[in-house]
């Protein structure tokens, strides 16, 4: 046989490694439970629907028209309008822009901050893990949406201080599970071998150990999602989270409370999205639990 | 005789337990020349891997310690050495292989990555350019179908073919020194005899000279030039390896001859020698092997009995034979 040339060789080995890629992706969605996948797909739809739905249907989501306050579903406003005759319609959809953005960012300051404490204190231990888990069972034992709570009553009312307090509240949760997964793995004989082969202490733990903690990391993370949106809807419905007329779930449930009577869809709209997204969310994380772990898997 | 690649001196390599001090490497001397084979046979416990760890540098802290002796190893000290330089050496200038490929591989890189890895840490190499050489490698320890196992991960190879990555992992930075630690123990015979062929074509092929630890006769009789034999920590005999089969002449030797089975002579019980090894921790001041010596005599109970050539080039701790 003919040797192939660099570039085609090159060419080839790139799809095998894509196609292997894709492979890999494709079993993960196979084995993921059918809830996980209309979850999953939900949210997708979600996501598309506040982030590229706003470049059709371009009504302003603060632009208050006096004339329809508190109106039903008509040609001009399909959800009808609010108190101040904002659209109802537009203003779900900068609300669930807010609500997911904040969810997503301050699941990743959470995951960036506890997979890096928790996976460094388990693996150089010393006095700084130990500082670094004493710091974790302390933010455990207080609950964390009265932390949350404190932090923006003193921190200000902005979006990237809801952000970043909800992540800063949640990475012990995280810390604490990849501290007891690094702890197994640091004495795992590919460790040894790693260091015997000449790597860094610290090239050990981010190539070879941390990736072996991924999997429990998604399943956090999907799950701290869920409870990320609930904390800021929460903190929204209370005044201390997004503020009016910035829109968000939260603010809009409890701008909408007056006219339960009245008007009960504007309340039933915001809390029948918070609802389902964060259902979703766990059901997402429960069912990347079950795909990820192989031993579940197998007892069906 | 020129300096030997390998040359350690008076190794003592202890753990203190809550009590008492285990000494689990015990004044060890070893030799290893460029090219040569060396095997250190013993059973377990007698302190073999410690010693190979030791080598390494990689003694489990904080338990474990190197309390005395040197390490020489191409001229240089390796106990003077700090952490960064000794990784520097680690892999590859010394590289090591262990029984359990499976576990010893990351499950979640690609073999062509792991590989590349060494590569890596060592020259610099990025991980696009180092794919040829990787592969290149990897055919060279008999891995069929390189090109496409570089892609696929250690669950889906045999255990035979994740030896070879390993091996291939070893000696990728073309190392002086290979310590292969039971290399053989988890895998079939079959495949056992492809391994030991495939660290003899290494070795003549990279010119690397290798430490062979194992309990396996039939291993150390296969690879072998110099043989030494641990027991509890020290050496107790230490000879070229055709002279051992023929006459080995420490009684703990003898009797690790005499425990193999043999095909022709009849027997009903196996040959087992009697007794325990005795406590890491409390070794007796005299001779350690005289609890279960066939021919021990009182006197070898009183003094520490030193290594002695008995032949030319052939040295037995025993003051009897």
């Amino acid at each position: 046989m003919r040797r192939p040339s660099g570039a085609a060789a090159a060419a080839v080995r790139r799809t095998t490694a894509a196609r292997q890629a894709l492979r890999a992706r494709v079993r993960l969605v196979a084995v993921t439970p059918l809830t996980g996948r209309v979850a999953a797909g939900f949210l997708v739809l979600l996501a598309l629907a506040v982030f590229l739905l706003p470049l059709l249907y371009r009504t302003s989501a603060t632009a208050a028209d006096a004339l329809h306050t508190v109106a039903g579903p008509s040609t001009g406003h399909p959800l009808g309008t609010d108190d101040l005759g904002r659209d109802e319609l537009a203003r779900l959809m900068a609300g669930g822009r807010i609500t997911l953005l904040v969810g997503v960012a301050a699941m990743a300051i959470a995951v960036a901050v506890g997979g890096l404490l928790g996976g460094v204190a388990a693996f150089f231990q010393g006095w700084a893990g130990m500082v670094i888990m004493r710091v974790v069972d302390v933010m455990l034992s207080i609950p964390s949406f009265f932390l949350v709570l404190i932090e923006t009553a003193v921190f200000g009312h902005s979006a990237g201080v809801v952000i970043v307090v909800v992540g800063l509240t949640y990475w012990p949760q995280i810390a604490r599970v990849v501290h007891a997964e690094v702890l197994k793995w640091r004495e795992a004989p590919l460790v040894e071998a790693a260091v015997i082969l000449g790597n860094t202490r610290w090239r050990i733990l981010f190539r070879h150990v941390m990736p072996q903690v991924l999997s429990s990391l998604i399943v956090l993370a999907t799950l701290g999602v869920g409870w990320a949106i609930l904390a800021e809807s929460g903190l929204s419905y209370l005044g201390l989270g997004i503020q009016p007329p910035q829109a968000s779930w939260g603010n809009m449930l409890q701008n909408s409370q007056i006219y339960i009577w009245t008007d009960p869809l504007l309340g039933v709209y915001p809390g029948a999205l918070i609802f389902v997204t964060v259902l979703a969310f766990s059901i997402l994380g429960e069912a990347l639990r079950d795909a990820l772990d192989p031993r579940l898997r197998d007892q069906g | 005789m020129p300096e030997p690649l390998l040359q350690v001196r008076n190794l003592k390599t202890h753990f203190h337990g809550r009590t008492r001090e285990i000494r689990a490497v015990d004044g060890l001397d070893l030799d290893v020349h460029h090219g040569q084979v060396v095997c250190l046979v013993g059973e377990s416990g007698s302190g073999k891997s410690m010693a190979s760890l030791s080598v390494m540098r990689l003694v489990p802290r904080p338990h474990g310690r190197i309390v005395d002796g040197t390490i020489r190893f191409d001229g240089r000290d390796l106990l003077s050495l700090d952490e960064r330089q000794m990784n520097a050496v680690r892999g590859n200038e010394i590289a090591m292989i262990f029984q359990e490929p499976m576990t010893a591989l990351n499950p979640v890189l690609t073999i062509g990555e792991q590989v590349a890895e060494v590569l890596h840490v060592h020259r610099g190499t990025g991980r696009r350019e180092s794919l040829d050489a990787v592969v290149a490698m990897l055919r060279r320890v008999g891995v069929p179908r390189a090109g496409e196992i570089v892609h696929e991960y250690p669950h889906q190879l045999s255990g035979g073919l994740r030896q070879r990555a390993m091996i291939a992992m070893a000696m990728i930075c073309g190392p002086r020194l290979l310590i292969a630690d039971e290399p053989t123990t988890a895998l079939d015979v079959t495949i056992q005899a492809q391994v030991l062929a495939l660290m003899k074509e290494v070795r003549r092929e990279f010119r690397t000279s290798i430490v062979l630890i194992t309990h396996d006769l039939g291993v150390v009789a296969e690879m072998a030039e110099h043989v030494y034999v641990m027991y509890a920590g020290q050496i107790v005999e230490s000879v070229a390896a055709d002279v051992l089969f023929q006459s080995p002449v420490h009684p703990y030797t003898r009797a690790l001859m005499d425990s193999i089975p043999s095909l022709t002579a009849e027997r009903d019980v196996l040959f087992s020698i009697p007794g325990n090894v005795p406590d890491a921790g409390a070794y007796p001041e005299g001779c350690r092997f005289a609890g279960r010596c066939p021919i021990a005599q009182p006197s070898c109970r009183d003094h520490p009995i030193p290594l002695r050539e008995v032949k030319p080039g052939h040295f037995a701790r025993c003051d009897l034979v």
